[in-house]
């Protein structure tokens, strides 16, 4: 499945996450992502990205996670947000 | 909807809400206190988030009550990178500092510590960043959540006016209601909200620390009448603030009681002071009554509140225990407080209740508070019937708060006690 239509979830808030998604012209996952402890868990962070994608079967999309150290379970839930409201 | 999901819909309609108030040239400045745990509002999260907007001199904050705890919002048209250099250096400099959250957000970006040059937060358990304990969960909650009581406890102890603040906070942030004042419900009060006590907590708290000012060395007798004239002086203020509302006058008397003992003899058993300086009450019985205590102790075998003072608060004294035993037994610190105020419900003869329902009701509210003390899920029913009955334990929850101080101010780690 692709994203066509933009949507976001999340906020800018410590120990929370936003995330935006995009339609992306190249047909491939793009992962954009910063993060206050990118150098501790950049790896782990990456991996519930793709991991939640893939649930959704998300096959293109650009996905902007901009992380203020949420655990793995709120960038899980808002992901899934913005993928639903992105498919709604 | 799980209870994580509404959790987090409910932070993002905050967040946005902030975000659409804001204008260009403005920013929104958000307040919450860093407590780990799905309820995450009580009477020590409330305590710190006043303390710290009190030391911040900060005004015209709108201020929310829900699951989050208490949050504030404010506008501002200072310089954002000013500002939230202003609130780091308090962060990192004051003893609750690390306790509560500041953020500055504008119209296009939140301000973080980044922006201005300044190292991650660090945990307040151990030196690592904030964020890599967080995400680790490094720390358990119940020890993340110990961490800030304790961290309270340490800053009011000794200090009659903050631990006083904090025993009143802890009192009126206790839900259930049973009929009480509280952050979501004004109970059976029509003339009063949670606001109402806020402004009455701020107007008296500070005349504690003048109990320090009294001569220990005058007779009991004096000692007493300037007890007494500093009680009038607080209850002057306290109605000030609050309009003409009663808000403080049960825990007024008690708190000066207790600490007046304290400070005339620091060496001697706490009982005993309070016996002796009671004392000088008897004369109150033969005046004509202008208290329901009074009133009622006329009227009917009951223990007012005057005669636990003359008995040197020895039931209430007893009754720390189950303050303590409950903050071990409950994970929610709030449900400590609600099942220790069920405990003073069932023993005080409190002259509120009486007043407006009897002593029949009385004698029935007591009994039901005695058998669900610790039956949490009969509480909420419990509080529902307290409001039919058009009652409002007052009284009980004077006691309760005089608990909190003989915990805090007394205790050391909650293990050792310090007065005889």
């Amino acid at each position: 499945m692709e994203i066509k239509k933009a949507a976001q979830a999340g906020t800018y808030e410590s120990n929370d996450v936003y995330v935006q998604l995009f339609e992306n012209p190249n047909h491939t996952i793009d992962i954009q992502l910063t993060s206050v402890v990118i150098k501790q868990f950049g790896e782990q962070i990456h991996q519930v990205i793709q991991k939640t994608l893939k649930q959704f079967d998300i096959t293109s999309c650009i996905i902007v996670v901009e992380d203020k150290g949420a655990l793995d379970h709120v960038l899980a839930a808002r992901i899934e947000s913005a993928i639903l409201r992105s498919l709604s | 909807m799980t209870k994580l999901t509404n959790f987090l819909a409910q932070k993002e309609k905050n967040f946005y809400k902030a975000q659409a108030m804001v204008s260009d040239n403005q920013s929104v400045l958000m307040f919450k206190v860093n407590y780990p745990s799905l309820s995450k509002l009580n009477g020590f999260t409330m305590f710190v988030f006043y303390e710290c907007i009190h030391t911040l001199k900060l005004e015209d904050i709108d201020i929310t009550y829900s699951q989050h705890g208490i949050e504030g919002i404010m506008i501002s048209e200072e310089d954002p990178i000013v500002l939230k250099q202003r609130f780091v250096t308090f962060e990192n400099t004051h003893p609750l500092g690390r306790l509560i959250d500041i953020d500055v957000l504008t119209k296009h970006k939140m301000i973080g510590r980044i922006d201005i040059n300044e190292p991650l937060r660090r945990c307040y358990l151990c030196e690592n960043i904030a964020h890599v304990c967080i995400v680790n969960q490094t720390h358990t909650t119940v020890e993340v959540q110990q961490a800030f009581i304790d961290r309270v406890i340490d800053y009011c102890k000794f200090n009659k006016e903050k631990t006083a603040a904090l025993a009143m906070y802890c009192e009126c942030a206790t839900t259930p209601s049973f009929g009480r004042v509280t952050p979501y419900t004004s109970g059976i009060h029509s003339d009063m909200d949670i606001s109402t006590f806020i402004v009455s907590i701020q107007s008296i708290a500070p005349y504690f620390n003048k109990v320090s000012d009294i001569d220990p060395s005058l007779s009991d007798k004096q000692y007493f009448m300037a007890l007494r004239n500093l009680g009038m002086c607080m209850e002057e203020a306290m109605l000030k603030a609050t309009n003409n509302i009663n808000t403080h006058k049960g825990f007024i008397f008690l708190a000066l009681m207790l600490f007046g003992a304290y400070h005339k003899y620091p060496n001697q058993a706490l009982q005993t002071s309070i016996k002796q300086l009671a004392l000088f009450l008897k004369e109150d019985f033969d005046l004509q009554p202008d208290t329901a205590g009074l009133e009622w102790s006329k009227k009917a075998d009951i223990k007012s509140i005057r005669h636990h003072a003359l008995e040197g608060f020895s039931e209430i004294i007893k009754t720390q225990n189950t303050l303590h035993k409950n903050m071990k037994r409950y994970e929610d610190i709030n449900d400590a407080f609600a099942s220790t105020l069920l405990t003073c419900m069932s023993f005080v003869d409190d002259t509120t209740i009486l007043k407006r329902a009897g002593l029949t009701t009385l004698h029935t509210i007591q009994q039901k508070a005695s058998t669900i003390s610790q039956d949490k899920e009969k509480w909420e029913a419990f509080s529902k019937e307290c409001i039919a009955y058009n009652i409002s334990p007052g009284g009980s929850a004077d006691v309760l708060a005089l608990l909190v101080i003989l915990r805090v101010f007394f205790y050391d780690k909650g293990e050792e006690i310090l007065w005889k």
